[in-house]
């Protein structure tokens, strides 16, 4: 077994792992970087559509590409990276056990920054009655069939649920001349970003079906066609509204969640509503030394954001490991309000002098709106009017003026600003 | 044409334990299955109980060979390589009436010769099983109760027959049966085989396969039951299989199971149809599993389950009890129908009545000198301590290739699960034998290297690998560049 | 005239409404940042999309690479250029922003490598 020692040691090769590990190195520390895959880039490399980096390059990249300027600049850093290298445990002492054909690597970390990324919810979490035949599968796995293996899923598809991978497939199906009938959501709302639904969809003609989804799926050997319905305002099935669609291919994009098996048996407590780590405002879990960054933290929905939380996430663990960081004071909590599903940190620590970024989604559209930012005794801020969707991410900079000399629990909330939505 | 002393008809439990049975016999056994894998019918989509035996009536065929079946797995868990797992069960009451239909079970069970049966109360119930109903009074405890996976059960039985001398042959769907002076031609699309005696364990279709015979003595109607598979728990997780007071029309009801490798099933509901094919679930009977879960441990919720599926049991017209035995006017002909709960626990028993009627029937069993009752069982990489990993991926690097990420198995073991004698052609295949694409993602990161695996060993290109079934391939070719380089 | 378009410049996704008079441009309301201004101006005279697909790699540790347009397309022109792409084959080694087909139908835009793509041998692929 080869025993191994780092100052900073990053699970995951994707976007967070691999700016987190430049991060860290940047700041002087030994720097290892683990990848399960035989490529860096994580699942940007079968991601092969436009619309990486506009906020980090000031470019519109192909998600390969903005892996591959990480996987560059992270190959001249020198971060030894090991690939193909699966992180199989950690304990609260920061070890980490990994194999890879060379054999049982265990590697004592100064700081651990969790980077695993996502995973996407599949038939079973969201129990879609029907039979079992090939030609289910998520809208991520035939996004891999496509773009990376050169394999035609099916012929004539339908999608359920509209998260974004499922609409930017439905884009790339039709381009391949796969035949789209249409995209499924349950919801009375789209769950990905505006923009694809007017790229993906619209451009193409591609019908989008709200409050419908798919209730039962046909065929013993490879599926022959899915019955879809209507659903009412407790997204049970309106009974006459059912269709039936003759199709070979039914892609589900319901949904991404955390990849936390290996947070938790560490001992990483989870937010519930992100599935992900409870973090301080440097992105630390529970677990001194062991920070989190990336879609293992939440879903996030822009590349760009991930960089710059895993910079966060490798400057923090670079402090840790090198014992640089101030020791701080209690923390206070960060809150989800009315009309908020979660934040992103969970908490802060007073009086350290910086702002406090702070991420958060809605928990349903709210066309007139305005971010209201409390402590229990008082508003501290009112934001300006506007639309709020849960399919966006929103970001809120708690300034340390904003922190004021309390430096109270902070609670974020939207609220509307007439009854009338 | 090929010619057999016996053949057996389904490669599901009963017939890979009745091949292994028979494979330590100086006899040439086939075995026939209609399907492209093994334990491809109701034996894959079982809960897995090696039920105790206290609740088959005493006397019935159903009593005995449940209770000297579940007294030999222990033993054969070691002998070929299977896991199994002595977790005890749990029948939990909540008011008098229960306690006192648990009464009866415990003397049933008493007769039946189940050991250390024992009525227990209240705060037993909880030290044996913290995640409990809290309104649980009362419960019967069986702690012979064990678990297993069905399928590996199977393979283990089928392999170790296998290596003993016994053919298999797959998508052999018999479609007719000529009988002859000194036995039986078996028909099928992919040819004929010829058998001096068969045993036919079809499962749901074992009434049609005594029909092609010419015995119209039975019809099976398949009662489907579907189950929920829970996500691995890492913490607190239930320890017994607990099992709900039976209702008369619901025969066992709703059982919350540990399985061996560490989920939880919640099996299974209850309903008779007419399609020997139809294993579709439903959105009632989703819903009824999480129910019936609840009551007995009542924080399971829909957000744990990770996958949903059905399976048949074959209900015999012919009564509750098993129907197994030889053919009235059938000579050589044994059937074994009507093998519904606890066909799984009384398998190996059924076995060796099986061979009992062979015997009684004129079938010669003088046993092999060389037979080998050991089978070894593959390598489970995740099981393993980090030196054991470690030794084991410098003899070969391919275990240090982690393909399925939920549960850790690695490409050695997927390419063992291909090369294996009997081994897997089919992605559910490599599935079952390896657990690559059983964990939460369900296949949603390793399927499309699987895929990649099984057409590399198989030599065959992506588009000719199944999903489980004859033509169900999960992609449909290249998607461009035309002919193949 | 007014119409409403929805900017995808950024996955902000603002709701733009579009003051015109015939086919000129008067005003755009509901961008928050200039991009959308931009947006609209290229959707209402020109519509663009930047197009990416994957070709076949000969002798590649991959079968198929992604490639991109340098920038937007005509919008009208994708399904003409997806069919040329669909043909189109290149020789590993690719490096990231290799030319794989120059000046497309005549638009003076480039396709280009969108990852790099060494030749088989070395790595297993599993």
């Amino acid at each position: 077994m080869n025993m191994m020692s780092y100052d900073v040691v990053v699970i995951g090769g994707g976007p967070a792992g691999m700016a987190a590990a430049l991060k860290s190195k940047e700041y002087g520390c030994t720097v290892a970087l683990l990848e399960r895959d035989a490529d860096l880039g994580g699942i940007l490399n079968q991601c092969i559509h436009p619309g990486f980096g506009v906020e980090y390059f000031k470019e519109e990249l192909a998600g390969p590409e903005y892996a591959g300027r990480f996987t560059d600049l992270v190959n001249s850093a020198g971060i030894d990276v090991y690939i193909q290298t699966m992180v199989t445990a950690v304990n609260p002492e920061r070890s980490v056990m990994a194999i890879n054909q060379n054999g049982v690597m265990q590697i004592s970390a100064g700081a651990v920054v969790l980077a695993m990324g996502c995973r996407e919810r599949t038939r079973g979490a969201i129990m879609i009655p029907g039979y079992r035949p090939a030609g289910v599968m998520t809208a991520g796995i035939a996004q891999r069939y496509i773009n990376i293996e050169n394999l035609k899923p099916g012929s004539k598809a339908v999608i359920v649920g509209s998260g974004d991978i499922g609409l930017i497939m439905a884009r790339r199906m039709y381009l391949e001349g796969i035949q789209v009938l249409g995209v499924y959501e349950i919801m009375p709302y789209v769950n990905g970003l505006i923009r694809n639904v007017k790229q993906c969809l619209e451009d193409f003609a591609i019908p989008l079906y709200l409050s419908e989804t798919v209730i039962d799926i046909q065929g013993k050997g490879r599926l022959s066609g899915v019955v879809t319905a209507r659903v009412d305002e407790n997204f049970r099935p309106v009974s006459g509204t059912e269709k039936h669609i003759e199709c070979d291919l039914l892609l589900l994009s319901v949904g991404l969640i955390p990849e936390n098996d290996l947070s938790v048996r560490v001992g990483v407590e989870l937010n519930t509503a992100t599935q992900g780590p409870l973090v301080n405002n440097g992105l630390e879990t529970n677990v001194p030394g062991i920070f989190a960054c990336g879609n293992v933290l939440h879903v996030h929905d822009v590349v760009d954001n991930v960089t710059r939380e895993a910079l966060k996430a490798g400057e923090q663990a670079a402090r840790y490991a090198k014992k640089t960081g101030v020791k701080p004071k209690e923390p206070r909590k960060i809150l989800a309000g009315e009309n908020i599903r979660y934040t992103v940190p969970n908490y802060y620590h007073p009086g350290a002098g910086e702002k406090v970024d702070i991420c958060f989604r809605v928990s349903r559209p709210i066309s007139d709106g305005y971010l209201v930012v409390s402590s229990p005794e008082r508003v501290i801020l009112e934001g300006k009017p506007r639309g709020f969707r849960p399919g966006e991410m929103e970001k809120f900079s708690l300034s340390p003026k904003l922190q004021g000399k309390d430096c109270s629990d902070v609670i974020l909330s939207v609220r509307r600003r007439s009854n009338g939505n | 044409m090929e010619r057999y002393d016996v053949a057996i008809i389904g490669a599901g439990i009963v017939g890979t334990a009745t091949a292994w049975k028979l494979a330590r016999y100086k006899i040439k056994t086939v075995l026939l299955e209609a399907l492209p894998d093994l334990a491809c019918g109701t034996t894959k989509a079982n809960g897995g109980i090696i039920h105790a035996g206290y609740d088959p009536k005493t006397g019935t065929l159903k009593a005995k060979l449940n209770v000297q079946g579940a007294s030999e797995y222990p033993v054969l868990a070691e002998q070929l390589g299977f896991r199994y797992k002595q977790t005890g069960s749990l029948v939990v009451g909540f008011n008098e009436q229960d306690e006192q239909y648990l009464k009866m079970e415990y003397q049933n069970g008493k007769a039946n010769g189940v050991p250390d049966l024992k009525i227990i109360y209240g705060e037993e119930i909880r030290a044996l099983e913290p995640r409990i109903n809290p309104q649980a009074t009362v419960a019967l405890h069986a702690p012979t109760a064990g678990v297993l996976d069905p399928f590996e059960a199977a393979y283990a039985f089928a392999e170790n027959a296998h290596q003993n001398g016994v053919d298999v042959y797959f998508q052999f769907k018999v479609t007719g049966i000529t009988r002859k002076s000194d036995g039986f031609v078996l028909h099928s699309s992919s040819g004929n085989v010829e058998a001096g005696m068969v045993v036919n364990a079809a499962g749901v279709y074992s009434d049609v396969v005594a029909a092609l015979a010419g015995s119209q003595d039975f019809t099976v109607t398949p009662r489907i039951g579907e189950i929920l598979v829970l996500d691995k728990e890492i913490s607190n997780p239930v320890r017994n299989v607990i099992f709900p007071i039976p209702s008369p029309t619901k025969g066992k009801g709703i059982v919350v199971i540990p399985t061996v490798s560490g989920n939880v099933l919640v099996s299974a509901t209850a309903r008779n149809i007419e399609d020997k094919e139809n294993i579709s679930t439903s959105r009632e009977g989703l819903q009824e599993l999480l129910q019936g879960g609840r009551k007995l441990v009542a924080d399971i919720s829909a957000g744990q389950v990770i996958r949903e599926f059905s399976g048949l049991r074959a209900v015999s017209s012919a009564g509750e009890d098993f129907n197994i035995g030889p053919t009235p006017g059938i000579r050589g002909f044994i059937t074994a129908g009507g093998i519904q709960s606890p066909g799984l626990a009384s398998a190996p028993a059924i076995a060796s009545l099986i061979r009992d009627c062979l015997a009684e029937e004129g079938l010669v069993l003088r046993e092999k000198p060389d037979y080998n009752p050991l089978r070894k069982a593959g390598v489970r990489f995740s099981a393993l301590s980090a030196e054991e990993q470690d030794r084991l991926i410098k003899e070969n690097p391919d275990y240090g290739q982690i393909v399925c990420r939920c549960e850790y198995v690695t490409a050695g073991e997927i390419i063992d699960a291909i090369k294996t004698p009997l081994g897997a052609t089919t992605i559910d295949g490599v599935k079952r034998r390896s657990r690559a694409g059983m964990g939460r993602c369900q296949g949603g990161f390793c399927q499309p290297r699987i895929l990649a695996i099984l057409s590399r060993y198989l030599q065959k290109p992506p588009e000719q690998i199944w999903l489980e079934y004859a033509d169900s391939p999960v992609v449909m070719g290249m998607l461009k560049g035309g002919c193949r380089q | 005239m007014e119409t409403n378009l929805i900017c995808i410049s950024c996955p902000k996704g603002c709701h733009l409404k579009v003051s015109l008079a015939g086919e000129n441009i008067q005003e755009v309301k509901g961008n928050r940042c200039p991009r959308g201004k931009e947006y609209a101006e290229s959707e209402i005279k020109d519509p663009r999309r930047v197009l990416t697909t994957t070709v076949l790699v000969k002798g590649g540790r991959l079968p198929v690479i992604p490639v991109k347009s340098q920038t937007g397309l005509p919008k009208g022109l994708i399904i003409a250029a997806m069919k040329i792409l669909r043909e189109t084959a290149v020789s590993s080694p690719v490096r990231r922003g290799d030319i794989v087909v120059e000046n497309i139908l005549g638009t003076g835009i480039n396709i280009i490598a969108a990852r790099d793509v060494a030749s088989a041998g070395t790595q297993s692929k599993y």
